[in-house]
């Protein structure tokens, strides 16, 4: 690896990410300097910049990495959390999707086309999606096909396939394949009637059957010059439409309706609504990573405190739910993910350091962890001690809501199970977590048996 | 069908390369669909303008002020 680049960024010749202190930037090969300059003087980089589209970067003084490659240092603009696909609802795959095509017909528009549809080059920002390669982007010569194809259906056409046509929780199969997943699987997959499908039975199911043809002899061939620009913007609009109709209703999942199920009284639900977010006063904002955060309920008090929230549930209809109201009311401050406590996301790809782990992007400032540990320490058999330290590695600050035996959400988890959990009382919760983190302040949730506890990594 | 493929090309699948490339059917699938993809493109266009048509012809294309500031989906 390249001293200091970026464990994810090795595979383009085109240029890498790496750190300078706490800035990330962006060398630009010589190798690429055609294109570079291609971007940035066909107007492609300003008109996707304008309609947020593209990250925008400013040219850094910065000293290159590698010298004897680089044309150009920049900086583009940062992050605040990187999420990936298997991470993302259905609406924020299809919106990558969406952003994806647009971009590739913008920039054949503009005398270039987008070399990688790669789903990892979409990042949400301020809650939309934005390309954050810089160096996806190539010359374009008339009548060649779309060097990006394939991975735009492995990378978002077969997923969104999958969770639309079969089964929501298909997109975990991008955990297992990082390029994408392969069509002949995606194909194999789907429903039978998805062959009737025109976009699917061409984009998905004949390109499936196409993944064995042999190599073309080296050397330019009609196959490489066969395409009018016509055509390749026909393709995009085709996958455009395909993309477009697939549609995934929430309704019937395990958490959407929780707020409406539960037992909270009105009065008790805004009194600890009003808790978290005296709580949340306590400090300066920060980054907040809500775990278990459902709908975004309580992700929206830290949000309106000013904090950058990460909402993570495992419920797909829940997440949905809560990308489709950050859209709807274009909130900026809010990401929800899809993550299993239980099995948070693990670094993969080469070397395991492609993509991080969900804790290698922490730590949060402040964790909320609310009517949730009784689900791990009950739900999941996790002790009270592991769970402490786990909160403890999320961030320094914990809001925490313990809920005991008596109530009923508790009483429903045990009803049908033997009850193995002498410790999960508050004695047993406080003695456990002050193991790790020290008792702030702890307040009893009006009208109910729960306690909200304020604590401070020790 | 491959065999119709490669006559159209003018590659042969059989043409001594002992290796898969799996980037090799993606091109040839969007040789094959060129032609569709075109007219794909033109129906795209056609309705656009015929959409342009009627909403001038009954007023509709004045700008949302809700979407302001939201890209219009016009690349």
């Amino acid at each position: 690896m390249i001293d200091g680049a970026h464990p994810a960024s090795f595979r383009d010749p085109s240029g890498f990410l790496f750190r300078n202190g706490q800035d990330l930037l962006r060398q630009v090969n010589r190798a690429y300097q055609p294109q570079y300059d291609a971007l940035m003087a066909s107007g492609l980089y300003q008109y996707l910049t304008e309609k947020g589209r593209l990250i925008p970067h400013r040219e850094s003084q910065a000293a290159p990495r590698i010298p004897s490659l680089a044309y150009k240092v920049i900086q583009p603009e940062p992050i605040l959390f990187l999420s990936y696909p298997y991470e993302w609802c259905f609406s924020q795959l299809k919106d990558a999707a969406l952003l994806t095509l647009r971009i590739a017909k913008a920039a054949v528009r503009h005398g270039m086309t987008l070399k990688d549809a790669s789903a990892y080059n979409v990042q949400f920002r301020e809650g939309k999606p934005v390309l954050i390669d810089t160096l996806s982007f190539d010359t374009y010569a008339e009548g060649e096909p779309w060097i990006a194809y394939r991975q735009f259906c492995q990378h978002f056409l077969a997923p969104l396939a999958l969770m639309a046509h079969a089964d929501v929780r298909l997109n975990q199969l991008m955990r297992t394949y990082i390029d994408g997943i392969p069509l002949t699987l995606a194909a194999r997959l789907l429903p039978f009637r998805t062959r009737f499908h025109p976009g699917l039975m061409l984009h998905l199911h004949a390109h499936a059957g196409m993944q064995a043809q042999r190599a073309l002899p080296a050397g330019p061939t009609s196959a490489r010059k066969g395409m009018r620009k016509t055509a390749f913007l026909g393709l995009i609009e085709s996958l455009r439409s395909t993309v477009q109709g697939l549609q995934w209703n929430p309704a019937g999942t395990d958490w959407i309706e929780y707020y409406e199920a539960n037992n909270y009284t009105e009065q008790s639900f805004l009194a600890k609504k009003k808790l978290v977010g005296e709580f949340l006063g306590r400090n300066a904002p920060g980054t907040v990573w809500d775990l278990g955060g459902n709908t975004g309920v309580f992700s929206r008090v830290a949000a309106e405190n000013g904090n950058n929230v990460i909402c993570c549930d495992s419920d797909y209809g829940a997440v949905e739910k809560n990308y489709l109201a950050v859209k709807a009311q274009k909130e900026t401050r809010l990401l929800p993910l899809v993550l299993d406590l239980a099995n948070p996301s693990p670094g993969l790809g080469w070397e395991n350091r492609e993509r991080d782990s969900f804790l290698q992007r922490g730590p949060a400032d402040t964790v909320l962890a609310l009517a949730l540990v009784h689900h791990l320490a009950i739900g999941n058999n996790v002790p009270l001690e592991r769970l402490a330290e786990f909160f403890a590695c999320c961030g320094p600050r914990l809001i925490v809501e313990f809920i005991p035996k008596a109530d009923s959400q508790v009483k429903r988890l045990l009803s049908t199970r033997k009850d193995i959990f002498p410790q999960y009382t508050r004695e047993g919760f406080e003695a456990a977590f002050k193991r790790v983190f020290q008792i702030e302040e702890s307040v009893p949730i009006p009208e109910s048996a729960r306690i909200l506890f304020l604590l401070k990594a020790k | 069908m491959l065999e119709s493929i490669a006559s159209l090309t003018g590659s042969h699948p059989a043409g001594g390369l002992l290796y898969l490339d799996p980037g090799t059917g993606s091109f040839l699938l969007q040789i094959l669909i060129a032609a569709g993809m075109s007219v794909v493109f033109v129906i795209g266009v056609f309705r656009k303008k015929i959409a342009a048509f009627f909403g001038r012809l009954f007023g509709k294309n004045k700008p949302d002020p809700s979407q302001a500031g939201d890209a219009p989906d016009d690349d």
